[in-house]
């Protein structure tokens, strides 16, 4: 076996291994609340989960990256996100975010998913999907729909099951 | 060309873009959003959405309350008269900036009047 | 001499006033009788962020009740925060809501 090929052979797993984490992301959890849970057993329970998300990034991260590249242009790039970072002072859960209002429409979203507002169990999660400089902040929201058996015959509007937010997930 | 250069001169290239647009746009932090339980169940079309806000600016972090965390529960009930409020999503946000920064409190629930 | 003097003095009102920090808030159901409002708070101080247990919260609870005795206690702002004077950190927790016979 020639070097060329056994190096190929040794690196292709760990490539592989370290494409699979890139992607996948490590999951972060900042909060988590949980509501009263109404489990009479005269309505049917019909979960649903809501997902708001918005795309977080890193200056610091930017930053260590572009000092790695150790050129001219790298250290000003991190000189840069230095500076940028300067810019981002305040207390912070995850990365920063270029909007803040992709959770705002969390009580339209709720109505959408149990127009009856007949809402238990909800859990609201807070939690960041964390990738190489780049970061998914995003708003969980998970409950139950409360359906009479009549409703559920009738499929009269509540939508069910997975479904994201109008932002959609990272 | 080394292949290194290459690779440094990609990265610059993917980094730079990302880096201009955290120079322009204003940076947030979201650090929570709550959902109160619904009680009493109510359709959205039995009241309407209100909304109470608040916000505080903060200099390099010395602020000796966090009033402005009451005062936006006290705009949702003035919203609302003599209603009850069901449903309420409370959104703890931060809006960064140079050595000083923004901490905003958003609560909207739905306003069920009494009649 | 100026900015030395000018960092001893924020710093000075860092000690003494502290710094008031929100960690989390939480709201349940607001009634439309708002009559009778009622709060309770608990405090504990931190040296150094020498700290064993949480237990001062538990009281929080207790206290609501006391204050709504046969009542419901509804639309309670929860208010998690933290006020850190340099070397010492103070916990404060504070519930506010309101009394109501029934709903």
């Amino acid at each position: 076996m020639n070097l060329k090929a056994f190096f190929l052979t040794a690196v292709s797993p760990l490539f592989w291994s370290v494409i699979l984490l890139g992607t996948s992301g490590c999951a972060v959890l900042h909060k988590v609340q949980l509501g009263q849970i109404d489990a009479r057993d005269d309505q049917k329970l019909i979960p649903f989960e809501i997902m708001m998300s918005e795309t977080g990034v890193s200056a610091e991260e930017i930053g260590a990256i572009a000092r790695a590249a150790q050129t001219n242009g790298g250290d000003n790039a991190g000189n840069l996100a230095t500076i940028i970072a300067l810019f981002q002072m305040g207390p912070q859960t995850g990365n920063p975010v270029y909007s803040e209002r992709y959770a705002e429409k969390l009580i339209y979203a709720l109505y959408e998913k149990c127009p009856t507002g007949r809402i238990t169990g909800l859990m609201s999660i807070r939690e960041t999907r964390k990738y190489p400089v780049i970061s998914g902040e995003i708003v969980k929201v998970t409950g139950f729909c409360r359906k009479t058996a009549k409703s559920l015959n009738e499929g009269t509007g509540e939508s069910t099951g997975k479904s994201n937010g109008k932002n959609g997930d990272t | 060309m080394r292949i290194s250069d290459r690779i440094n001169k990609l990265r610059l290239f993917i980094f730079m873009p990302i880096l201009v647009l955290s120079f322009v746009g204003c940076a947030h932090s979201v650090h929570q959003a709550h959902v109160s339980d619904f009680e009493p169940y109510a359709p959205i079309e039995s009241g309407e959405i209100v909304k109470g806000y608040a916000e505080q600016f903060v200099i390099f972090g010395f602020v000796g309350q966090t009033d402005y965390v009451n005062q936006a529960y006290a705009n949702l009930m003035q919203a609302c008269g003599d209603g009850r409020i069901t449903g309420i999503t409370t959104q703890m946000s931060t809006s960064l900036g140079f050595f000083s920064w923004t901490n905003k409190a958003l609560m909207q629930g739905l306003c069920i009047s009494k009649q | 001499m100026y900015i030395g003097k000018l960092f001893l003095s924020l710093m000075a009102v860092g000690f003494f006033s502290g710094c008031a920090s929100v960690n989390s808030v939480s709201l349940t159901p607001i009634p439309s009788n708002r009559g009778t409002v009622v709060k309770a708070e608990v405090t504990k101080t931190i040296f150094l962020a020498f700290n064993f247990n949480n237990d001062f919260i538990d009281d929080l609870v207790t206290d609501l009740k006391r204050q709504c005795p046969n009542g419901v206690v509804t639309g309670i702002l929860t208010k998690d925060e933290t006020i850190a004077y340099v070397i010492v950190f103070k916990k404060r927790v504070t519930a506010t809501g309101f009394c109501n016979a029934n709903l």
